[in-house]
C-alpha cells in the first residue's frame, strides 16, 4: 500500500510541519504570555516604584498592597458573588434558549424559516439606543434587580447563527433514523443532537459565560444598588480612574504613605477578573474532543 | 403509522382550503420546532424591536429635557427631518472618519481574519496534549485583557521617554520614533494589536468545528498515504468551510465596528489622540465624541442609523454572494 | 435710680433694635430661614465629582456636621458614565437635587421644565437671602429667560478681582525650568521667546537624553498666551477684537499664526516633545518624575506638588522653578488675558423635589461663610487649624474621612484659594504658587460682560456649529504644530481659517457678539 517513497516523503514532511508548528507555538506563547506576565509583575510591585519604569521580568519591590487595596474596597466580595451567580445562571439559560431557537431554524422544513432568521439578523445591527432600553426595563420592573442581568440576555444572534450552522452540518440521516423510530423533535434534540453537540455547547457556554463575566455596562447603566454591582463594573471603574482618584479612594492624602498608583492597581484589578476564567477553561477544553460522531449512524 | 406517512397520504386538492389544511398539518407536525422559534421571535420583539422606536429621534429635534415622550412628540428636524444626517455629511471630518473606518476595518478583515483559522489548524496538528492545552490557554489570554491595559502595555513599550523599543533604538544610535503620536503608525498599531488580542479567542470556534469532523475520514486518508498537508487541505478545511464562511459574513457585517471584536471604538478612544486624530478617528468613536458626550442624542442616533444601514447592506450582500459562490449562507 | 433704669432700658431697646437691624442682613442672624427648620429630612442627590472618594453621605466629618446643623441628609448617586445625566433626565428619573459641573450637564439642568428657578424659590421661601447675595453672582448665573437656576461655585467676581491681596487661581498656567540645569547654563535670563528658544537649544546640546520642553494639550497653553492668545475659559470662549466686538477666541488670527509657527519650529528642532502633546495629567507627572524633563508648561499648583513628589524620592536633585512674568514676543509683552470664568459647578433643585423650600434654605446655609468654609476646609480643630490666617490641614484623617471638597454646593473661590495657598504660605521651598498667583495678575483683566456671554446650548444650530468649530480647532492646532515643514504648517493654518468660516463661524460670532453688546448696554444702566 504505502510505497517507501511516500514513507520518506511523509517522514520529512512530518518533521517540517512539526518544526513549523513548534516555532509558531513558541512565538505565540511568548507574545501572548509576556504582556500578561508583565501585568502580573506590575500588580505585585509597589506602585510608586513602578512609575520609574524598567521592570521587565520580576517585581522589583514586591508587595501585596495592590491586591489588599482592591479587595479592601467595600463591595468587592458582594460583587464577586453577583458576578458568579449571573455568569452561571445567565449562561445556562441563554445557551438553552438560543440553542433551541437555533435548532429549530436549522431545519429547512421549518415554516417561516427565512422570516425568523431575517428577524434575528436585523436586530444585530439596529438598536433604539439607551433611553428606550431604559424605559423598557423600567416598565418590566427589571431596573436595579438581579434579573436585569439575565432576562435581557437570553438571546444572542451571533451565537444563534453559529449554532444554527453547526446543527446544519450534522448529517440528516441521524435525525431521520431517530424519527423513523417514532421520536418527535423534542426527543430528537435532547437524546440525539445534544450529546453530539458537546463541542458546540462548550464553546457557546464559554463565549456566553465570558461575556457575562465581563459585562459591566448593564451594571453601570441599570443598577444603582451597590450590592448588586458586578465585579467587572467595580474593576472597570477602578481601571478607568485617574491616578489621584485611585490614590485617594484608598489612602491618606500624604503622598509619602501611598505606594499604590493607578499603574499597579489596574493590573491587579485585571488579574482578579481574568483568573477565574483561566481556572474554568481547562475544564471545558475536554469537550473539544475529536470523534464524537463515530458509530452513531443507523444503517 | 408514523406521522410522516400520514402527511404523504394527506389531502391532495389544490384548493385554498386544501393548501391551508396541508399547511396547518405541516405546522402541527413541526410544532415543537415552531414553539422554539416563536419563543425566540417573541423575545426579539420585546427586547429588540420594541426599543427600536427610539430610532425616530434621528429625524427629529430631540432634547433630553423633553423626556421620554418627547421622543414621540418632538418636532421634525429641519431639512425634512434629514438635518442631522446632512450635518454629518457636511462635517469637515466626514471623509476622514469614513476613510479611517473603512480602511482600518478592511485591513483588520484581510489580515486578522485568516490568522485564527491558521492558528486553529496549527494547534490541531500539535502533538502532546499537555503542550497543546497550555499554548491554547495562553493564546486566548489577551482577549481578556481590557483595552485599557493593552494600551498601557503599548504605551510602556513604545513611548519616547522610557519605552523599551525607543531605548533600544537609541542604544543602536538611531533616532527615536514617535509611534504613539505619529499619524503613519496608527494603522499598523491598531491592526497588529487587534490580531494579537483576538487571534486565540476566535480560534476556539474553529477548533470546535474541527473537533466535530468525523475521524474516519482522516483514517482512511492516511491509509491511502496522504500527507498531513494533504489532510489539512482536503479534509479539515472543507469540513469547516461552513463555519469559516459564516464567521466571515458576520465579520463583514460588523465592518464598521472594526471586525468581530468591534475594536474600532476602544482603539480610537485609547490609542487615538489629537496628534494622530486624522488617522485614528473612526465612526463608532465619532458617534461617541460628537454625539453622546455632548448629549446630541438625535445626532448620535442619526449617525448610528447610517452605520446600521451600511452594516445590514454588507451582511445581506455578502450572504448573497456566498450563497452563489459556495452554497453556504444563513438560510 | 429710676433715671438710670430708664437710661438702661432705652439703651437696651436701642441696642436690640440696632442688632435686629443688623441681624436682618447678616449671615449670623437668627432669622435665617434654614435655622427655622432643622428636622431630619433626606433628599436624593446626583453628582459627577467622580474623582472624590466619598460615595455616600454621612460617613465623613463634613457631611455629618451639615446634617447636625441643618437636619438634611442625602441619598447619593454618582455619575456612572458620560450620558448618565441625560438618560435620567429623559426617562424622568431625576433625583431631588443635582450637583454637576461641565457645560453639557449645566446646560441641560438650566431649563424651566427640569428645575426650579432659584429666584422664584428665594422669593417664596427665603426672601432675606436676596439681600445677602452678591449681584454679580446673580448676574453671572442669569439665563436668557431671566431666571437663574443656581449660583455657581467658585465664581471670581468683581469684588474679589478688585482686592489687591487676592490673586489668580492656583491652577493658572505657567512655565517651569529645572534649576540645576539652569545653573549649569549659567542661569541665563529668559525674558523673551527668543531667549526661551536659545536656552532650549543649549539644553538639547548639553543633555540630548532630556526632553527640552514638555507641553501637553490640556495644560500647555501658556506659550500661546505669551503670543497674545486670550484665555478660553469663558462660557462662550469669547474675546474682544480691536473693534470692541466679541469674537471666538480661536478665530483671533494673529496670535494663533505666530504661536503655531513658533511651536512648529520648536518641534522641528526637537525642542518640543511631540508625544507629550498628547499627555494627560498622569503621563505628564510620570515624565517629570522620571527626571528627564527640562522645562514644562502646567499649572502653578503642580509646580509645588511635583517638586514635593520629587523630593520624596531618595537622592533627588531635581527642583523646578517657575517663571514669574510672561515671555515677550519681539520685545513686546503681548499677554493680556481676560478673566471671565463664570464658575465651576452648580447645585440644581429639580422639579422632582417635593420640598424645594428645604433645599433652598440649605443653599442659604451653604452660602454662609461658615457653610462655605466647612464644606471646603473641613471641621475646624478636627481637620485643620488656622495659621497666619490660612487654614492648614492636619494629616490625621484621609480625604475620605474628612469629606471636604465634595459637598461644597456653594463654594466660593476665595476660600478655595486660601486652602490651596495655605501650605504654600507656610513653606517657601514648596510654596511658589503663593507668589505666582499675584505675579501674573497684572497680565489679566476682568470683563464681567464677557463672563456672562452664554455658550450655545446643545441641540441648537449654534450649538452644532460650535461643536464643529471645537473639533476643527483641536485637530488643526495639533496638525500645525506637528507639520513636517514650514510650508505645510502655513497650509494647515490657512485651511483652518477657511474651514471655520465654512462651518458657520459668522453665525456663532453674531450669536456671542449680540449677547455681549446687549449685556454691556444692560450693565451700563
Amino acid at each position: 500500500m504505502a510505497s517507501s517513497k511516500s514513507h520518506i516523503r511523509r517522514g520529512t514532511e512530518d518533521r517540517l510541519i512539526s518544526l513549523v508548528v513548534g516555532v509558531v507555538m513558541l512565538l505565540v506563547f511568548v507574545a501572548t504570555i509576556y504582556p500578561f506576565w508583565y501585568s502580573i509583575l506590575l500588580s505585585f510591585n509597589e506602585g510608586t516604584d513602578a512609575l520609574r519604569g524598567g521592570i521587565y521580568f520580576w517585581p522589583r519591590k514586591f508587595t501585596m498592597d495592590n491586591y489588599a487595596a482592591v479587595f479592601g474596597i467595600e463591595y468587592v466580595p458582594t460583587a464577586f458573588v453577583v458576578s458568579v451567580s449571573r455568569t452561571l445562571l445567565g449562561t445556562v439559560v441563554a445557551v438553552a434558549f438560543t440553542g433551541l431557537f437555533a435548532f429549530a431554524c436549522s431545519h429547512k422544513r421549518l415554516m417561516f424559516r427565512r422570516f425568523y432568521i431575517t428577524a434575528m439578523i436585523i436586530i444585530m445591527y439596529f438598536s433604539g439606543g439607551l433611553i428606550p432600553q431604559y424605559m423598557l426595563y423600567k416598565e418590566l420592573k427589571l431596573m436595579n434587580t438581579f434579573w436585569v442581568y439575565i432576562i435581557p440576555n437570553l438571546f444572542a444572534s451571533f451565537n444563534a447563527i453559529i449554532m444554527m450552522n453547526f446543527f446544519r452540518e450534522i448529517p440528516e440521516s441521524l435525525e431521520e433514523s431517530a424519527r423513523l423510530d417514532g421520536a418527535n423533535d423534542l426527543r430528537v434534540f435532547f437524546q440525539i443532537i445534544l450529546p453530539i453537540s458537546k463541542p458546540l455547547f462548550a464553546t457557546m457556554a464559554l463565549y456566553s459565560g465570558v461575556w457575562h463575566w465581563n459585562a459591566w455596562t448593564d451594571s453601570a447603566f441599570f443598577v444603582t444598588d451597590k450590592n448588586l454591582k458586578t465585579l467587572s463594573n467595580v474593576m472597570i471603574t477602578l481601571i478607568n480612574q485617574s491616578e489621584s482618584a485611585a490614590q485617594t479612594v484608598f489612602g491618606q492624602i500624604n503622598q509619602r504613605e501611598i505606594t499604590y498608583t493607578a499603574m499597579t492597581l489596574r493590573p491587579a484589578a485585571m488579574v482578579i477578573c481574568v483568573v477565574p476564567i483561566v481556572i474554568v477553561y481547562p475544564f471545558l477544553q475536554k469537550y473539544f474532543v475529536k470523534g464524537l460522531l463515530i458509530g452513531s449512524l443507523k444503517d | 403509522m408514523s406521522r410522516l406517512s400520514m402527511l404523504s397520504t394527506g389531502i391532495k386538492e389544490n384548493t385554498k382550503l386544501g393548501r391551508t389544511r396541508r399547511a396547518l398539518r405541516r405546522f402541527y407536525a413541526q410544532r415543537y420546532l415552531q414553539l422554539f422559534a416563536i419563543l425566540g421571535f417573541v423575545y426579539m420583539v420585546i427586547f429588540s424591536y420594541l426599543p427600536m422606536f427610539g430610532i425616530q429621534i434621528a429625524f427629529k429635534s430631540f432634547k433630553p429635557a423633553m423626556g421620554f415622550f418627547g421622543m414621540f412628540t418632538a418636532p421634525l428636524a429641519p431639512e425634512n427631518g434629514f438635518y442631522h444626517f446632512n450635518t454629518f455629511f457636511r462635517d469637515p471630518n466626514f471623509s476622514t472618519v469614513m476613510r479611517n473606518t473603512l480602511l482600518l476595518s478592511l485591513l483588520k478583515l484581510t489580515l486578522s481574519f485568516p490568522v485564527p483559522i491558521l492558528f486553529a489548524l496549527v494547534i490541531n496538528e500539535m502533538r502532546g496534549s499537555f503542550c497543546k492545552r497550555i499554548v491554547q490557554t495562553v493564546s486566548y489570554l489577551p482577549h481578556f485583557i481590557s483595552w485599557v491595559i493593552v494600551y498601557g502595555l503599548i504605551f510602556n513599550f513604545f513611548n519616547t521617554s522610557n519605552g523599551v523599543i525607543n531605548s533600544l533604538l537609541q542604544m543602536a544610535g538611531m533616532e527615536k520614533i514617535e509611534f504613539l503620536t505619529g499619524r503613519e503608525y496608527y494603522y499598523t498599531l491598531a491592526v497588529v494589536s487587534d490580531i494579537w488580542k483576538e487571534m486565540g479567542w476566535w480560534s476556539i470556534i474553529f477548533l470546535a468545528a474541527i473537533s466535530g469532523i468525523d475521524q474516519t475520514q482522516y483514517e482512511s486518508a492516511r491509509v491511502d498515504g496522504a500527507s498531513r498537508m494533504r489532510c489539512i487541505r482536503s479534509i479539515t478545511l472543507p469540513n469547516i468551510s461552513g463555519t469559516i464562511i459564516i464567521v466571515l459574513i458576520l465579520s463583514i457585517g460588523s465592518l464598521m465596528a472594526g471586525g468581530m471584536g468591534g475594536s474600532n471604538f476602544d482603539q480610537s478612544y485609547l490609542m487615538g489622540n489629537t496628534v494622530n486624530y486624522t488617522r485614528s478617528v473612526t465612526l463608532p468613536y465619532y458617534i461617541y465624541e460628537m454625539g453622546l458626550t455632548k448629549f446630541r442624542f438625535s445626532y448620535a442616533t442619526a449617525i448610528g442609523l447610517f452605520q446600521s444601514l451600511i452594516s445590514l447592506f454588507l451582511v445581506f450582500t455578502s450572504n448573497f454572494v456566498s450563497q452563489k459562490l459556495t452554497g453556504h449562507s444563513f438560510f | 435710680m429710676k433715671k438710670l433704669f430708664a437710661a438702661l432700658l432705652v439703651l437696651a431697646l436701642a441696642m436690640s433694635m440696632i442688632s435686629a437691624a443688623l441681624a436682618e442682613t447678616s449671615w449670623e442672624s437668627e432669622d435665617l430661614t434654614w435655622k427655622k427648620n432643622t428636622t431630619p429630612a433626606t433628599f436624593s442627590l446626583y453628582h459627577n465629582m467622580t474623582w472624590a472618594p466619598m460615595d455616600v453621605w454621612g460617613k465623613d466629618h463634613v457631611s455629618q456636621q451639615v446634617t447636625a446643623d441643618t437636619g438634611v441628609s442625602f441619598d447619593v448617586t454618582i455619575q456612572q458614565n458620560a450620558q448618565h445625566l441625560a438618560t435620567i433626565v429623559s426617562t424622568g428619573e431625576l433625583p431631588d437635587a443635582v450637583f454637576v459641573y461641565g457645560a453639557a450637564n449645566i446646560d441641560m439642568m438650566e431649563d424651566y421644565d427640569v428645575c426650579y428657578p432659584w429666584d422664584e424659590l428665594i422669593e417664596k421661601y427665603a426672601p432675606e437671602l436676596m439681600d445677602l447675595l452678591d449681584p454679580t453672582d446673580i448676574q453671572m448665573a442669569t439665563k436668557a429667560d431671566g431666571h437663574f437656576y443656581t449660583l455657581y461655585t467658585h465664581v471670581r467676581n468683581q469684588k474679589y478681582w478688585d482686592d489687591p491681596t487676592q490673586g489668580l487661581s492656583y491652577g493658572t498656567g505657567t512655565l517651569s525650568f529645572r534649576s540645576d540645569v539652569m545653573a549649569e547654563l549659567g542661569n541665563p535670563e529668559i525674558n523673551s521667546t527668543e531667549d526661551f528658544y536659545n536656552v532650549l537649544k543649549k539644553v538639547k546640546e548639553l543633555h540630548p537624553e532630556m526632553i527640552p520642553y514638555l507641553q501637553s494639550d490640556f495644560n500647555g497653553i501658556y506659550l500661546a498666551w505669551c503670543f497674545g492668545l486670550d484665555y478660553d475659559g469663558t462660557q462662550g470662549q469669547a474675546t474682544i477684537d480691536d473693534g470692541g466686538n466679541a469674537i471666538w477666541t480661536y478665530a483671533d488670527r494673529e496670535p494663533i499664526v505666530d504661536y503655531l509657527k513658533f511651536a512648529n519650529q520648536l518641534l522641528h528642532e526637537g525642542l518640543l516633545s511631540q508625544e507629550s502633546l498628547t499627555y494627560d495629567q498622569e503621563q505628564t507627572k510620570a515624565a517629570i518624575m522620571s527626571g528627564n524633563v527640562f522645562s514644562w508648561a502646567g499649572q502653578c499648583y503642580d509646580v509645588d506638588q511635583w517638586n514635593q513628589a520629587l523630593d520624596a524620592v531618595p537622592g533627588n536633585k531635581v527642583y523646578y522653578e517657575s517663571i514669574r512674568k510672561p515671555l515677550t514676543v519681539n520685545g513686546q509683552t503681548k499677554m493680556d488675558l481676560t478673566w471671565g470664568s463664570p464658575g465651576f459647578a452648580g447645585f440644581y433643585i429639580t422639579r422632582a423635589c417635593k420640598d424645594p423650600a428645604r433645599l433652598i434654605s440649605l443653599m442659604e446655609y451653604m452660602r454662609s461663610p461658615y457653610g462655605d468654609q466647612l464644606t471646603q476646609w473641613g471641621v475646624e480643630g478636627l481637620d485643620y487649624e488656622m495659621k497666619n490666617g490660612y487654614p492648614v490641614q492636619y494629616d490625621t484623617f484621609s480625604w475620605k474621612e474628612r469629606g471636604d471638597n465634595v459637598w461644597y454646593f456653594q463654594a466660593t473661590f476665595a476660600n478655595e484659594n486660601m486652602k490651596a495657598l495655605a501650605a504654600a504660605f507656610n513653606n517657601e521651598r514648596f510654596g511658589q504658587v503663593a507668589h505666582l498667583v499675584t505675579d501674573f495678575k497684572p497680565f489679566w483683566h476682568y470683563d464681567v460682560a464677557l463672563a456672562m456671554v452664554q455658550n450655545a446650548a446643545a441641540n441648537t444650530p449654534e450649538g452644532d456649529i460650535k461643536a464643529t468649530l471645537d473639533s476643527l480647532r483641536t485637530t488643526a492646532f495639533s496638525a500645525a504644530i506637528t507639520s513636517k515643514t514650514e510650508e505645510e504648517c502655513a497650509q494647515v493654518i490657512e485651511t483652518y481659517f477657511k474651514d471655520i468660516q465654512s462651518a458657520g463661524l459668522d453665525t456663532y460670532t453674531k450669536y456671542i457678539n449680540d449677547q455681549y453688546q446687549a449685556i454691556k448696554v444692560a450693565n451700563a444702566k
